[in-house]
């Protein structure tokens, strides 16, 4: 399942409203015709690049007569509005009708073909197309073209009139009206059909994918903005003439493309805006410009060959796991009090392998028992418990790299199950736990899987909302029930909306005392979540399967039954080797977190659970393997 | 349609198909072994051919013109060599490589371009040969210019093939353009092959180039029509085979020749267009390819 | 959504460039040229005759108080697109009062954008695209003038100067037969219809009928195959692109026939010459507004060698152009004192009577094109001969006689 957001609900928001708002905005301090002019010309580079991108980018046909798309655009307003004397703002809605047919026409010849023979054949198509324009001089005008082509006015009122700040709003609505049909397009299932036949043609026509059909409906879709376009820069600069099949217009508006960054939408746009000003900044230079420009386009896609939206993509990224290391030291430095106060003591930074982790510890002398939370989460989700069985346990728990008041981890060597299972080993060493009872929640759970598994002392092992998986991958949609959320639990970038349904979801209690845990996920390095999931496929899956299958340790299974995310009859079917009292424990309005939720219930059962294994020795264990 | 009129029209049909050859030629070679379409194919033929002419305004006379299209062959393959390196070598491994590619090799064509204006000027020149034999073919005068051409692009295009067929080097570039991992393993250095196969490319250009300059005239952009011609000639053939493209050069040399005698100038560029698309929508691999990529 | 913010702070910074504060007293003319791609040869020239005429006024101390900078805008490739930034880039520099150009786009839709700005404009475009826009209201464009004149002796005069040649005893027309030649632009097609026309009308016939794509021809050899079938007594080719004109001429002297060959405007610039050498001696070609280097056309003579002396070469049809086009600019000034009241001074250019270059310059009311004729901007009739141009018609000017060439049996 597609995890979609509304835009509203992403993260892209509020720059866009920014950018919007800024273009709004711009015209009326900039008075200048020329700014504005640059502006027009940027807004239709623009939309011509980002359309472009649908059949280049998402889906993968080197069409390379999008130009001819706008050529016929232009022409289309030039013979329409001029010649037959349409009204111009009609014959601008009509043009589209034009460039579509000129590219359904196109998808033919193309059908058969792949890679550079598409790019060979869409440059002799648009060439052709030329051939005829130019020699139909008669109606077009021929090399030269036509002239004087009607404005658009609105009412008396001419566009060009107050320096052309008609045409600019008009413009920046196409552009807008663009962007809102390609983001729309690429979400729809039609859009995720294009984009199956570029990724993997067979599989997606053994799917039900269409390849004549999907291609033909690109090249239409593609064409419909740049036709658009066209007449609209027909009524503008007023002339249509065949330069526009030229080779330096499809190279400027194919910079922009490679240089935004192919199969996205936002980065086209943004290298319009670069290429064009720093072209015309450079404008006094000559033939120096060009140069300068061109070796800066190379630049750009050798260092970045996903083109300036990758770039912005990365810094995004060093400012978003800054940003969430700023908030762990703050609430480490500023916020300890709280914390003591909700867990009843004060938690300390334990040096690790994998960074500085930070660590409560109740310091007590009986049996330890080692918590360790879930994704985006942090150790006080286990407050409740500290509360509950601090007078008789060592109560032990931590924030996991990258989470809760944890310095942030290494992408690369910090953020998976390894890694996390073995700082909790280096934890119940280095605070000399002995032999600890386990309790892991949800991703938590597969920590401490990982943890009995790879053979560290573990009198006793409980997990929460973890789903065992028999086989991974196959067994995962088994595993879970699929929502859109679960494609959170791995998704890098959080929008505000995400942070919060997140939290509510996934910590399903709302009183003052578990905020604190709701909070995590502000705090949480999305690169955490997003290395976690994207590295399961290195987990020693079987070693976790043997030691759940074989029962060698205790083992416990405690769920709510309202737990949005797993599949309770998978859970329950699964073949346990051990299981406490035989199956899985659920308590009732525990949700997600019942430690948390139905604390009360949850800690009776826990508490039995303790008891009946906190006395054992390890070497006893095998000999209790087979239940009573 | 006379007797003379007929050889007069073939032999300039042959010997625009020779120039044809040899501007395809770099480009197939490229295609075949690097995957990649170089569109600065035709900026590297304006280089080649600004070389040569700077070097034969200090070198008069015919010894004069060999010397300069002798070093503007050489320098081309030192350029196109090391290019290589800065616009396609660091996308090797991308699977983007053919959009990349495009435009890297555009922005390339417009910096050797702009370039060739600020160092040699706008204005058009031509490099004197020094030749003004002519030969006579049953009534019709033929320069020697034109003929030298021929023969010289039949020899180049032959010493490729025994390059690529018979030498270690060529043999391991054939190998690299066949199967780039198998190549690897065999321990052949390949980002060296292949920039040696940008170098030829651009050695090829340049002869090309150097011919058009003596033959016609050149400017800092004209480059674009030599491109434009060696596309159809590559797609006519295929560019499946090194050799194919110059069958389909010397086919579409004189087919042009013939259809401006009969249809005119005008529509003759559109004949070869549709031409190529028909032969891409009933062969795509071209009209001497097979399947099968071999140098 | 970072970028394009800090584009934007860069399109201020340009802005804020483009609006930086003018020297009160320094009046700025505007050049539009190609200074980069294909024509950047034609755009140097445009440019050196605004410079040179600008230094010179500058020198005398200024035109009625004023001194003068030139600015120039990049049209490159002559598209829609870059000409009308290179002109709203001229409209938004401010200071600049007046924008000349040689050519800008082919079609002269800047026209429009000018009479919208208000601006003075003086294009040496092609005539009939100025008139086609101006002559539909000529008083909304006030502001704009074109210094080409009008095109229609090039249609009709070559008739008429051969058949004068071959009656002054040159060489015989038996036949009265014509190869006619042209590209497909809107310049070299409508000469080449009109001297059709022109052709049929006094009795000619036309052996050969062709139209060349616009664009570099690579091979003329075929073309000239079916000129050869039939040899007719004149061959025209009215492509104007200098290297095809040149690789034409070339390639007619392999096998050529006895035939007069008349060029359109190619020969007129100087690397023509240069690139075909001995081989272009004898051909014909004419010109409006080329500059009158005779001693009947003082004006003339003096502009050219004042370009040859400035620039050690000699001026293509641009150069000592724009030079003229810059004075009459001057004139202009002088006369109405203030270079911002724009209608006084597009009211001024368009009242123009001086001699330049070209002929003595006044501009038609009903279309805004320098007058063509005699005793205005004549047709002037060249012949090559031993690498220089010799003007062999109209009588008035002419500085020489018609030579036979090399290639045509006597």
């Amino acid at each position: 399942m597609k995890y979609a957001p509304p835009f509203h609900r992403t993260n892209g928001l509020v720059p866009v409203i920014i950018a919007l708002a800024t273009l709004i905005v711009l015209p009326l301090i900039f008075t200048d015709t020329y700014v504005r002019h640059i502006l027009i010309l940027v807004f239709i580079y623009a939309i011509l690049a980002s359309n472009w991108d649908l059949s280049l980018g998402y889906g993968g046909v080197f069409n390379f007569a999008h130009m001819a798309f706008f050529a016929i655009g232009l022409y289309a307003y030039g013979i329409g509005a001029k010649i037959i004397g349409i009204d111009p703002w009609l014959t601008i809605l009509l043009a589209p009708l034009a460039s579509m047919a000129f590219a359904a026409l196109l998808a033919a010849p193309i059908l058969r073909l792949e890679g550079i023979y598409v790019i060979l054949v869409t440059i002799a198509a648009s060439q052709l197309l030329l051939k005829i324009v130019v020699s139909q001089s008669d109606i077009t005008g021929g090399t030269s073209g036509m002239v004087l082509l009607p404005r658009l006015t609105i009412g008396d009122y001419r566009l060009t009139s107050d320096g052309r700040i008609g045409y600019y709003y008009v413009a920046l609505l196409l552009l807008a009206a663009s962007t809102v049909f390609l983001y729309k397009l690429e979400r729809s299932s039609v859009g995720r059909a294009i984009k199956a036949l570029r990724d993997n043609k067979y599989y997606a026509i053994s799917r039900g994918v269409s390849e004549g059909a999907t291609r033909l409906y690109t090249l239409c879709a593609s064409a419909v903005l740049p036709g658009l376009a066209g007449a609209f820069y027909g009524s503008y600069v007023r002339v249509a003439s065949p330069d526009v099949f030229g080779l330096s217009f499809l190279t400027i508006t194919l910079s922009i493309l490679l240089v935004g960054g192919v199969s996205t939408i936002w980065g086209p746009i943004i290298a319009a805006f670069a290429i064009t000003v720093f072209a015309e900044l450079l404008g006094e230079y000559g033939a120096w410009r060009d140069i300068i420009v061109a070796c800066v386009i190379i630049g750009v896609v050798v260092i970045y060959p996903g083109g300036l939206f990758a770039g912005i993509q990365e810094l995004w990224d060093a400012l978003d796991s800054r940003k969430a290391a700023l908030i762990a030291l703050w609430r480490r430095r500023f916020q300890a009090g709280r914390r003591s106060e909700l867990m009843g003591g004060p938690d300390r930074m334990v040096e690790t392998s994998h960074g500085r982790i930070a660590v409560f510890d109740n310091g007590n002398s009986g049996q330890a028992l080692l918590f360790i939370h879930g994704n985006s989460a942090c150790k006080e989700a286990f407050f409740r418990q500290v509360a509950a069985f601090g007078d008789r346990y060592r109560i032990v728990a931590f924030d996991l790299p990258g989470h809760g008041v944890s310095e942030n981890g290494n992408p690369r060597t910090d953020y998976n199950y390894e890694a996390y299972a073995r700082v909790a080993a280096e934890i119940v060493e280095k605070l000399s736990l002995g032999t600890p009872i386990v309790f892991g929640w949800s991703l938590g759970g597969y920590v401490a899987l990982e943890y009995a598994a790879a053979g560290n002392p573990t009198r006793a092992l409980a997990i929460c909302g973890t789903s065992p998986l028999g086989t991974f991958p196959d067994d995962m949609p088994l595993g879970y029930i699929a929502s859109p959320h679960m494609e959170l639990a791995g998704k890098r970038f959080f929008s505000w909306y995400e942070k919060r349904i997140y939290a509510a979801k996934t910590v399903p209690a709302e009183d003052a005392q578990a905020q604190l845990v709701r909070h995590a996920v502000w705090r949480t390095d999305g690169r955490a979540r997003e290395q976690v999931v994207a590295r399961m496929k290195t987990v020693d899956w079987p070693r976790q399967i043997r030691l759940m299958k074989e029962g060698t340790v205790p083992f416990a299974m405690i769920n709510g039954p309202e737990d949005p995310f797993i599949n309770h009859d998978y859970c329950a079917g699964f073949p346990y080797g051990n299981i406490w009292r035989g199956k899985t424990q659920n308590i009732a309005g525990g949700g997600h977190a019942p430690f948390l939720a139905a604390a009360a219930a949850f800690n009776a059962a826990f508490a039995e659970f303790l008891a009946e294994f906190e006395t054992l020795k390890p070497a006893t264990q095998s000999e209790l393997a087979t239940p009573d | 349609m006379a007797i003379d009129t007929f050889i007069f029209v073939l032999i300039s049909g042959i010997v625009l198909g020779g120039l044809y050859a040899l501007m395809a030629v770099g480009l197939s070679v490229v295609w075949t072994t690097l995957d990649v379409f170089n569109f600065a194919h035709g900026a590297f033929v304006a280089l080649g051919a600004y070389v040569a002419w700077q070097i034969s305004q200090s070198a008069p006379g015919p010894a004069g013109f060999a010397l300069a299209a002798a070093l503007s062959v050489a320098f081309m393959f030192a350029f196109g060599f090391c290019l290589h390196f800065g616009i396609i070598k660091p996308f090797e491994r991308s699977p983007n490589i053919v959009l990349l590619a495009v435009i890297t090799t555009l922005a390339a064509s417009s910096i050797i371009e702009n370039g060739i204006q600020l160092v040699w000027g706008p204005r058009e020149k031509q490099i004197d040969p020094n030749i003004d034999m002519r030969v006579d073919f049953g009534g019709v005068a033929i320069a020697g210019i034109d003929l030298l051409s021929l023969a010289v692009a039949l020899l180049a295009l032959a010493g490729l093939a025994v390059f690529l067929r018979r030498s270690a080097t060529g043999r391991a570039m054939r190998a690299a353009a066949q199967n780039r991992e198998a190549a690897e393993l065999m321990g052949f250095n390949v980002a060296f092959l292949f920039a040696i196969a940008f170098g030829i490319a651009a050695a090829t250009a340049a002869l090309a180039g150097v011919f058009i300059g003596s033959l016609r005239f050149i400017n800092p952009s004209f480059g674009a029509d030599p491109l434009m011609k060696s596309l159809i000639v590559v797609i006519f053939g295929g560019v499946a085979q090194f050799t194919s493209p110059i069958y389909a050069a010397f086919i579409i040399g004189i087919v042009e020749a013939f259809s401006i005698y009969f249809l005119g100038l005008y529509w003759a560029p559109a004949v070869l267009f549709a031409l190529m698309i028909a032969v891409l929508m009933i062969k795509p691999e071209g009209l001497f390819g097979n399947r099968q990529k071999t140098l | 959504m970072k970028s394009k913010i800090r584009a934007l702070s860069a399109a201020t910074a340009l802005s804020l460039l483009l609006s930086g504060a003018a020297l009160a007293d320094v009046v700025k003319i505007g050049v539009l040229a190609p200074l980069t791609g294909p024509t950047a040869s034609d755009g140097e020239e445009f440019v050196r005759g605004v410079e040179w005429a600008v230094k010179e006024a500058n020198a005398a101390g200024g035109v009625a108080g004023h001194t003068f900078e030139v600015v120039s805008a990049d049209v490159k490739d002559h598209s829609a697109a870059n000409v009308s930034s290179a002109v709203e880039r001229l409209l938004s520099t401010d200071g600049v009062q007046v924008i000349l150009t040689g050519y800008a786009s082919l079609s002269m839709f800047e026209v429009d954008l000018m009479a919208d700005a208000n601006m003075p404009y003086i294009p040496a475009g092609p005539s009939p695209q100025f008139a086609a826009i101006v002559s539909q209201d000529p008083d909304a464009y006030n502001c704009c003038w074109s210094f080409t004149a009008d095109f229609k002796g090039y249609e009709t005069d070559v008739t008429p100067t051969i058949e004068a040649l071959s009656a002054a005893g040159h060489f015989d027309l038996k036949d009265k037969t014509v190869a006619i030649i042209s590209s497909d632009n809107p310049y070299s097609k409508t000469i080449s219809e009109g001297m059709k026309t022109a052709f049929k009308d006094a009795g000619w016939t036309i052996t050969v009928d062709e139209l060349v794509p616009f664009g570099p021809v690579s091979d003329w050899r075929s073309m000239l195959a079916k000129v050869r079938e039939n040899p007719p007594e004149v061959v025209i080719n009215t492509d104007y692109i200098p290297a095809n004109a040149a690789l034409f001429m070339n390639q007619f002297r392999e096998n050529p026939t006895d035939s007069i060959v008349f060029l359109q405007y190619a020969p007129l610039v100087p690397e023509f010459v240069e690139l075909t050498g001995e081989n272009s001696d004898g051909v014909l070609y004419n010109a409006i507004g080329a500059t009158l280097d005779v001693e009947a056309w003082p004006r003339g003579r003096e502009v050219s060698d004042g370009y040859r002396k400035e620039y050690g070469s000699t001026s293509g049809p641009y150069g000592a152009g724009l030079y003229e086009m810059t004075n009459v600019y001057f004139d202009a000034l002088r006369k109405v004192g203030d270079p911002t009241d724009h209608d006084a001074i597009g009211k001024a250019i368009g009242e123009t009577k001086r001699p330049v270059t070209s002929g003595f310059l006044e501009f038609d009311p009903a279309t805004h094109v320098a007058k063509q004729s005699n005793d205005h901007i004549p047709v002037t009739f060249f012949q090559l001969q031993d690498g220089k141009p010799v003007m062999i018609a109209p009588e008035k000017f002419k500085n020489g006689t018609f030579k036979t060439p090399a290639w045509m049996s006597k």
